[in-house]
């Protein structure tokens, strides 16, 4: 494994890798500081764009935007209370009362800190953890991954919402929406309505752009219309500015920071349970376990490391079933997964055999991304505080142009954009009737294997789908879904 | 939410119907090796879990159903405010905005249809700083326009 590293930093520590993770990074911080994008919104609008760059290059690109977004909504929620990320919103608790008592550096140096340390922390659990994961995964077979993608449909639609219902049903649809195209097998199309356009199925960008950025920008934009944008303001301070974190500040909360990155990578591992979870059993458990909790909610470092070393932690941890199994752990996962197809590599347990060299240059990236990720961060800590005070009004439209230059690029059709409109209109109703669009998408992107899966099962064991309950694996899963159905379809209603 | 949910599930009731009944079965052909399963299986699957679901979610919306003690949404929050008239009618404005400005990318192109949607934008949410939005309007589409084509050679519509 460690010959297999340092190989990996031999063919990612080039000029070019470098200064795409920066651009990442700084990507990744100036959408999570704006109030309502967020990293997903950006790397759903980058995936396409990093179909003109290497492979390695291009995830490394999608993982600074994740690491950067991640700590950069902690920076509105320290400075003005309003988090750029929902995750970010327990730093609040904390973050924006020590800015209030003159001290917002120190703050955000705090949440750099830890977000570094629970980013570093998550992705050697990644690198070590990886391997072996995907190893017993190259015993199963067809029956056991489509066992394992249906226990993880009802996983994330269980733990996407509060309903599991609407959860099922927009994973339901994604699933549906993925099947519009060629058929794999028989190569007979689908619903194309004799459409080239949708021969090669409907496009993943499209989907993604639309239902994950576009609707977001939408909703935004019909809330600003009706109540208004108002401009923010940096907290005004009656005490001397006292911002400086010294190392011994810092590392009286080991305790703090070891445990809330082993929550998040506990968290990051399973697919559902999203990055915002993590950030408040952080959190929570921090409180419980302090000497002092009635300091929290009052300006706690503890706190503001608690929850940015949980929140941060899942960022890496949410790659080891995408590499081992092909299954992301949530939305961000699934757009690399998405990334990783378009330059024809699949995520699955054969991928550690295939692509060892791109996978372990990922691996070296993404450690090398943590190193960039506390220099940019600490350099430009009162630089990102001046995107707060962009008006919503200016941003929302924008970034909408954005979307539109993203979908067409790759695709080069307008066919494409049509859809994207079409699926931020959708996105806009699921966000307003509280269906998940984590699920829809996740559906549209594990749709296609779970089918293979199915018919690869049908075709080995000719038409016998007994084999679903003859396999001891397949077995367990099966029962893991149906309590999981049991436990948050029925028992939740009483 | 209750009502959200009965409209709701009227919507993907009759779209789950109508891809069962006439889509699935008009643009897909059947297996082609006894073995393997039929090219509708996998979207009929789909869908006939969406309208059983459909009928739940309806189920749950009428005054004499159960239903769900939903207040706020944990992917959403208090954005999941339910299928109002407000919200129906944004839908409505993004539809005919989405018609005009596939038109105009379409019949004009990019540089035009972006300035026109980020002027009509900007004025929506009540931006009135006048220049500012001129200058926002006009650059940021001629900007991307030449940053596509200088880093991609890609030229927009």
């Amino acid at each position: 494994m460690i010959e297999s590293l340092i190989g990996g930093f031999e063919a990612a520590f080039t000029f070019t890798n470098l200064f795409f993770i920066c651009c990442g990074i700084v990507l990744g911080i100036v959408f999570g500081v704006l109030p309502g994008l967020g990293s997903v919104t950006a790397i759903a609008i980058m995936v396409p764009i990093t179909f003109y760059m290497s492979p390695v290059a291009a995830i490394a690109f999608l993982v600074g935007i994740n690491k950067g977004g991640t700590s950069g909504g902690a920076i509105p929620a320290i400075l003005i209370n309003a988090p750029g990320t929902p995750e970010a919103a327990a730093t609040a608790r904390d973050g924006h009362p020590l800015a209030r008592a003159g001290k917002p550096e120190k703050a955000m140096k705090m949440a750099l800190y830890s977000s570094v340390f629970g980013d570093i922390f998550s992705d050697i659990m990644l690198i070590l953890l990886a391997a072996p994961f995907a190893a017993i995964a190259l015993k199963f077979g067809p029956p056991e991954f489509a066992a394992i993608i249906l226990f993880s449909f009802t996983l994330i639609a269980a733990l996407a919402g509060k309903s599991l219902v609407k959860g099922i049903a927009a994973a339901a649809l994604g699933v549906f929406l993925s099947t519009i195209g060629l058929d794999p097998v028989d190569s007979t199309s689908r619903m194309t309505f004799d459409k080239v356009e949708l021969f090669d199925g409907i496009s993943l960008n499209a989907l993604a752009i639309g239902t994950l950025a576009l609707s977001s920008v939408l909703s935004q934009i019909f809330d600003a219309r009706a109540d208004g944008v108002h401009a923010a303001e940096p907290p005004s301070s009656e005490y001397a500015q006292d911002n400086k974190l010294s190392p011994r500040e810092y590392w009286t909360e080991w305790r703090t920071l070891l445990r809330s990155a082993c929550i998040g990578t506990g968290v990051g591992m399973l697919p559902g349970l999203g990055v915002s979870l993590a950030a408040f059993l952080g959190y929570g458990a921090a409180r419980r376990a302090s000497k002092q909790p009635e300091k929290f909610g009052t300006g706690a470092l503890e706190g503001i490391a608690a929850t940015e070393a949980s929140n941060s932690a899942v960022v890496g941890a949410n790659l080891i079933p995408t590499i081992a199994l092909g299954i992301p752990g949530n939305v961000a996962a699934a757009l690399l997964i998405g990334a990783f197809m378009i330059h024809g590599v699949v995520p699955g347990p054969l991928m550690m055999v295939e692509h060892a060299e791109l996978v372990y240059s990922i691996f070296a990236c993404m450690l090398m991304a943590n190193l960039l990720h506390l220099t940019i961060g600490r350099i430009g800590i009162r630089v990102w505080g001046l995107f707060v005070r962009v008006p919503k009004n200016i941003i929302l439209p924008v970034v909408i142009l954005f979307c539109i230059v993203g979908v067409y690029v790759p695709s080069n059709s307008l066919f494409d954009v049509g859809l994207m409109f079409a699926f931020g209109g959708l996105g806009y109703l699921m966000r307003k009737s509280g269906f998940s669009i984590v699920c829809l998408v996740i559906g549209f992107l594990l749709g296609p294997m779970f089918e293979m899966s199915m018919r690869q099962t049908m075709l080995m064991h000719k038409s016998d789908l007994s084999i679903l309950v003859t396999s001891p694996i397949s077995l367990v899963f099966l029962i893991l879904t149906v309590f999981f159905l049991w436990r948050f379809g029925f028992r939740s209603k009483k | 939410m209750r009502v959200t949910n009965l409209v709701a599930g009227a919507v993907l009731g009759i779209g789950s119907a109508v891809a069962l009944f006439w889509l699935i079965p008009n643009y897909t052909v059947p297996a082609q090796s006894a073995l393997d399963l039929a090219p509708s299986f996998m979207p009929s699957v789909a869908m006939w879990v969406c309208l059983l679901l459909a009928g739940l979610l309806i189920k749950s919306g009428l005054p004499f159903g159960r239903h769900d003690q939903i207040h706020s949404d944990e992917e959403f929050g208090d954005e999941a405010t339910g299928l109002g008239i407000r919200t129906l009618a944004n839908f409505g404005l993004w539809v005919a905005t989405s018609v005009v400005v596939m038109v105009l990318l379409q019949t004009l192109g990019f540089i035009v249809a972006g300035v026109s949607f980020l002027v009509a934008a900007m004025l929506y949410t009540r931006l009135q700083n006048y220049w500012l939005l001129a200058l926002i309007a006009v650059g940021m589409p001629v900007a991307l326009y030449w940053i596509v084509w200088f880093a991609f050679t890609i030229e927009l519509p």
